[in-house]
């Protein structure tokens, strides 16, 4: 009996993660179009790349922002969620599947464009040796968004959500300063042509991911004692 | 008669928030039966609902639906439950016919031709994006997803909220319906007094978090009574224990009992008190007398 | 039998009253025969929207008064016609004599007694 509850849960699960990617799809498709307008900018002129490079970034950070708020926190607002709560799952199951589900949709056209970012350096007036950083930037636009969702879905208090994003947005710029300065992963003035991908920059990417993975770890492996799920 | 499981057991519930608590709140729903579930705003209703769906988890006391324990096997006893609350919403970037997909497959039982048939008794559109719905139309909907499965237990709350009286009908049809296997239960808190006296075997008053009266709908009907009393001058009134209210000081009084019995007319009539008219009372009535006597207790 | 019953929550009578007499009424004249197998509690109610304890109420008073008679196994059904309710006199008849039977012992007679007891009063009933 056990066997079967546990594989129609898992089916549940995946049903909801799809259901997530399906209602965000328009959000999705707006990320993409803008992720990749970004990334067509970049790759011209000299201002193009810094107007370019911006509204990139913009768009990776706004569609977490929007997914965190919109898919997460406004369930909990409009009582779909207690739609989500009347099917048959533990209230664990649903932050679960919602943790995953917004993750998946973020993921998608992160991927996507996170590809594409690295492929555009070479025509941008970015040096190659530029790539390292950026990959560890997207990293850690992946990571800012499962702290946001995490928060989202974990804090009901709307206020202390905002707080929380506002926060990891900000920790962005200091994110960036931050590894531009180890000397193996930012290139300095020396502008150098061809990646470097020394130890450091496995270091900050470990680091990252671990965090990355804490973040899941915590809803998925650790039955929350919460005794509201409102 | 064999014991059955009852569908639902709440035994000694207490909850307690910030500024508001429930206590002591027990309740019995046996299988094949109806239960109106009856309060003011703010008396526990939602509350008591939310504890037995497993939604919230009680302080104390013992939760059993279907024969499972709540919270722990929600699970399970929600595969076969319909639950339809008035502050719950579908999703607003899908479809009522995503909806129906979506419930078709999550659980074992769903009956497409009865799905249909409600969509056309409840005047809705399967293809109709759920945010243009009108609040009456989206409890509609909500009400068509429980329905079409039919589960072995619905629990709905307010569930003719916001709905126009020809809807109001229609569903109350359908719930009517669903009570012709005598395996299946429902347990509904409504306002509409009227709806709840009429459909329900079982009511429950609640009141400040305390279930106030909870019995068969026959027997409140039969023990509640309102009399009108000719009390002549110099006559004292008679100090009778099921009396809840007395009601004027002048020739005529009107007392409220909640046990009427014709040793009622003895005692009057011993006092040199005469009785005038005895009239039933409807069941919102006997709520008002109900709530505002066992207020009156507390405060002593 | 298609003459449905109309509840009415405005009128004065309880329902379990109105459900009665409707029946009653149809029962009279004719509309639902005698012998007739009458509809189940739960169809009933469905039927009519009202709570199953109140039809319930309705149907074990109109079978106390006789107008409804249950065969045992076999469902309930509008008395009158050949099948007056047979069954309920018998059972009275059946209590009677049990309670008949119980006092007999008491008194210390026999089974032959008590039959000649019984033979002397329905003499006694025919000379009336």
């Amino acid at each position: 009996m056990n066997d079967v509850s546990h594989a129609t849960t898992r089916a549940l699960v995946l049903r909801l993660m799809a259901k997530d990617v399906y209602l965000n799809r328009q959000t999705m498709f707006a990320a993409l179009i803008g992720g990749l307008a970004s990334l067509i900018i970049a790759s011209t002129s000299g201002i193009g790349y810094s107007i370019g490079s911006i509204s990139f970034i913009t768009t990776m950070m706004a569609f977490g922002v929007v997914l965190a708020m919109f898919s997460i926190a406004q369930e909990r607002k409009d009582r779909s969620g207690m739609f989500v709560l009347s099917l048959p799952l533990a209230p664990m199951d649903y932050v679960r599947a919602k943790l995953l589900g917004t993750t998946l949709t973020y993921f998608i056209p992160w991927s996507v464009l996170s590809a594409g970012a690295v492929l555009v350096i070479p025509l941008t007036p970015l040096p190659d040796g530029a790539m390292p950083m950026t990959v560890l930037l997207l990293v850690y636009f992946l990571l800012t968004f499962s702290v946001m969702a995490l928060v989202a879905l974990l804090v009901s208090s709307e206020a202390k959500t905002t707080l929380a994003i506002i926060a990891t947005n900000m920790s962005l710029t200091f994110f960036m300063f931050g590894i531009s300065r180890i000397h193996g992963i930012g290139w300095g003035l020396d502008r150098k042509e061809t990646p470097t991908w020394s130890g450091s920059f496995f270091a900050v990417l470990a680091a990252e991911l671990a965090v990355i993975a804490i973040t899941f770890a915590i809803p998925m492996c650790f039955n929350l004692r919460k005794k509201e799920f409102l | 008669m064999i014991a059955t499981t009852p569908a639902i057991e709440l035994r000694g519930i207490h909850k307690a928030f910030r500024f508001f608590t429930l206590q002591e709140v027990s309740l019995e729903l046996s299988p094949g039966q109806i239960m109106g579930f009856v309060g003011p705003n703010g008396a526990g209703k939602s509350t008591t609902i939310r504890i037995l769906m497993g939604l919230l988890t009680a302080d104390a006391g013992h939760v059993r639906v279907l024969g499972r324990a709540m919270p722990q096997e929600q699970a399970l006893a929600k595969r076969d439950i319909g639950f339809v609350s008035d502050d719950m919403r579908l999703f607003g970037n899908a479809t009522l016919a995503w909806h129906m997909k979506f419930v078709e497959r999550t659980y074992a039982k769903w009956d497409s031709r009865y799905a249909a048939q409600l969509l056309s008794r409840f005047n809705l559109q399967a293809e109709q994006p759920i945010k243009g719905l009108s609040r009456g139309e989206h409890v509609k909907a909500l009400l068509l997803l429980v329905l079409a499965r039919r589960p072995r237990l619905l629990v709905l709350d307010e569930p003719t909220s916001g709905l126009d009286p020809v809807a109001r009908q229609e569903v109350l049809s359908e719930l009517m319906d669903v009570l012709q296997d005598e395996d299946r239960s429902i347990l509904f808190s409504s306002h509409n007094t009227a709806d709840v006296e009429r459909i329900s075997d079982q009511i429950t008053f609640i009141d400040r978090g305390r279930i106030v009266d909870s019995r068969d709908k026959e027997t409140f009907l039969e023990r509640w009574r309102r009399i009108e009393l000719h009390v002549r001058d110099g006559v004292k009134l008679p100090d009778v224990p099921s009396v809840v209210d007395v009601n004027g000081t002048g020739r005529v009084a009107t007392v409220t009992t909640n046990y009427y019995t014709p040793e009622l007319h003895r005692i009057y009539e011993r006092a040199g008190v005469e009785i005038h008219e005895v009239q039933r009372m409807s069941l919102e009535e006997i709520f008002v007398a109900n709530v505002m006597s066992s207020r009156k207790e507390r405060a002593r | 039998m298609h003459s449905p019953l109309n509840i009415s929550q405005t009128d004065p009578r309880p329902m379990y009253l109105q459900i009665k007499e409707q029946i009653r009424h149809r029962v009279a004249v004719g509309d639902w025969k005698a012998g007739q197998e009458v509809p189940s509690i739960r169809a009933l109610a469905a039927a009519v929207r009202v709570s199953v304890i109140t039809v319930k109420r309705a149907y074990l008073e109109l079978e106390r008064e006789g107008v409804i008679v249950t065969r045992h196994g076999k469902g309930s059904f509008v008395a009158g016609g050949l099948e007056l309710p047979t069954n309920l006199q018998e059972q009275e008849l059946d209590e009677h004599l049990a309670a008949a039977a119980r006092i007999a012992r008491l008194l210390g007679l026999s089974d032959e007694e008590l039959l000649e007891r019984l033979e002397k009063v329905e003499r006694s009933m025919v000379k009336k």
